[in-house]
């Protein structure tokens, strides 16, 4: 896939998972998409580096939804975020889904064996 | 004393008309003046407790137990321990004349019975009744003092036994009991080891050898002496199930197949223990035997909603999910209000990312029981 495609595939993804949330009844979602108010970037507090989630809902808590293409899934960048998300996740009592298309899952699930992160798993 | 022309005799066999041909022999040998007939193992055991008997003639393939059963449960108890008893058989295997050494029956007659034969063996076991042996008194003694605690004293008594009767097992068996009742497990082995090497086909023996070095945590000697055991009289099912755990833990998977196979054919009961292996099996995850065992079990006793859960945890816990649902939700249509059943829905639906299908069994949960912790904690995930 071309890194376009990719991205456009990427995309669809995440409005999936807004168009979900909306239909579970939440209001405040924030998501990297256009016409959305973009969710805050998250940091890593001794260097200040991070990265920006794809999706977030606060309500009863603090739901953080970072979406994968099947080719992204064992991007070192991808690594970096999960390891960043979960430990801010783990801090503040909030809870990390990765988000994956159908058919990746036993990807995913190697993946996050081999990074020893703790995250929901969620397949659309 | 036994006046064998003033007998009373009972005779077990399910054929009716068996015990009137056995009658009309008796009588025209003279042996015997009452009569007394049962059809099983059970109705023996009441008649036993109930009359007087003299001498029984018990056909081994009667329904409810075996000839050697019903043999078994008389030779422990004390009230009927010492009643004459003749086996009559149609099997001449080696493994049956180890199980009536076994189970100490006075005599065996192989089918078909003829005049002869019972002219010949019923006054021989009248006699041995009446005048037993000086082994059989020394032992009798040895049993007395035993049941009294007096242990060193049963010994010194089978010690004379053996003496009596140097070429014979038993002695150095009763021995090697009585040393294991003082707890000294050294001790009886080595008498053990003596009656086996008297008698290569003495099963209680083998059986004791296997289990002293099993309580002594010597796992390679247990196998060998019960393996052994099993070798010799497959019939008792306790100790091969107990010979395939040991090899189960040892990882030795495909031997404890073998027993297990050999015990399933010989059980009349063969799905009660595919269900006790399956148990063990979990205990030390031999998971695919298992597996193999519960489809079998499914196979043949239909689809029971607790035999495809315990499918599906094992699927479960070796990670194949989508056939561990499969278990759970054919489960689920029979026994829809099982909180354990729907609990392992969920984890398995979490597992594999399908988080609004997990949101179901949860909420029903939760429904039944507002303050299950797991149900809450899981539900949590399903936002």
């Amino acid at each position: 896939m071309t890194r376009r495609a990719d991205l456009a595939e990427h995309n669809r993804l995440v409005k999936k998972v807004v168009d979900l949330l909306v239909d579970k009844g939440y209001e405040n979602i924030k998501a990297d998409l256009p016409d959305f108010e973009k969710p805050k970037k998250i940091v890593w507090q001794s260097t200040g580096e991070g990265f920006l989630p794809d999706v977030t809902v606060s309500g009863d808590e603090f739901r953080i939804f970072e979406v994968e293409t099947a080719d992204s899934i064992d991007d070192e960048h991808t690594a970096n975020e999960w390891k960043l998300f979960s430990s801010y996740a783990e801090v503040n009592d909030a809870l990390l889904y990765v988000v994956f298309p159908k058919g990746s899952v036993e990807k995913v699930k190697k993946r996050i064996k081999e990074l020893d992160v703790d995250v929901c798993l969620w397949e659309i | 004393m036994i006046d064998l022309n003033k007998a009373t005799i009972l005779i077990v066999d399910d054929a009716e008309n068996m015990f009137h041909s056995l009658r009309s022999v008796l009588k025209l040998l003279g042996f015997g003046k009452q009569y007394l007939y049962a059809e099983n193992g059970e109705k023996a055991l009441k008649v036993f407790r109930e009359r007087v008997i003299d001498l029984a003639l018990v056909d081994n393939n009667i329904p409810i137990m075996t000839g050697e059963e019903l043999i078994e449960i008389m030779r422990q108890d004390d009230d009927l321990k010492n009643i004459p008893v003749i086996m009559i058989t149609g099997n001449a295997k080696k493994e049956f004349v180890a199980n009536v050494a076994e189970s100490e029956i006075d005599a065996y007659i192989l089918k078909p019975v003829t005049v002869k034969l019972l002219s010949d063996k019923i006054p021989q076991v009248i006699e041995k009744a009446n005048h037993p042996c000086a082994m059989t008194i020394h032992l009798n003694n040895a049993d007395k003092k035993a049941r009294n605690g007096d242990f060193d004293g049963a010994i010194e008594d089978a010690l004379l036994a053996k003496s009596a009767n140097p070429k014979a097992s038993k002695p150095l068996r009763e021995i090697g009991g009585y040393c294991i009742k003082k707890g000294d497990l050294d001790e009886a082995a080595k008498y053990f080891l003596q009656a086996v090497q008297i008698n290569s086909v003495d099963v209680v023996a083998f059986q004791y050898l296997g289990d002293i070095f099993l309580r002594k945590g010597d796992v390679d000697n247990a196998l060998k002496y019960l393996n052994k055991a099993m070798q010799i009289s497959p019939r008792n099912l306790e100790r091969g199930l107990n010979l395939g755990k040991i090899l189960l833990k040892k990882k030795m998977v495909d031997k404890a197949m073998l027993i297990y196979n050999k015990i399933f054919h010989l059980s009349k009961e063969p799905n009660i223990l595919k269900e006790q292996v399956v148990g063990f099996c979990i205990e030390v995850e031999a998971v695919s035997y298992a597996i193999k065992l519960l489809n079998e079990l499914i196979a043949r006793d239909g689809k029971r909603p607790d035999l495809l859960f315990k499918l599906g945890v094992l699927f479960e816990n070796k990670g194949e999910g989508a056939k561990a649902l499969i278990q759970f939700n054919e489960a689920l249509l029979m026994d829809k209000d099982n909180i354990d059943i729907m609990l392992h829905q969920a984890r398995v639906y979490l597992d594999q990312g399908l988080l609004l299908r997990a949101e179901k069994p949860l909420k029903v949960i939760l429904k039944m029981n507002p303050d299950h912790k797991e149900a809450k904690k899981l539900l949590r995930k399903c936002f």
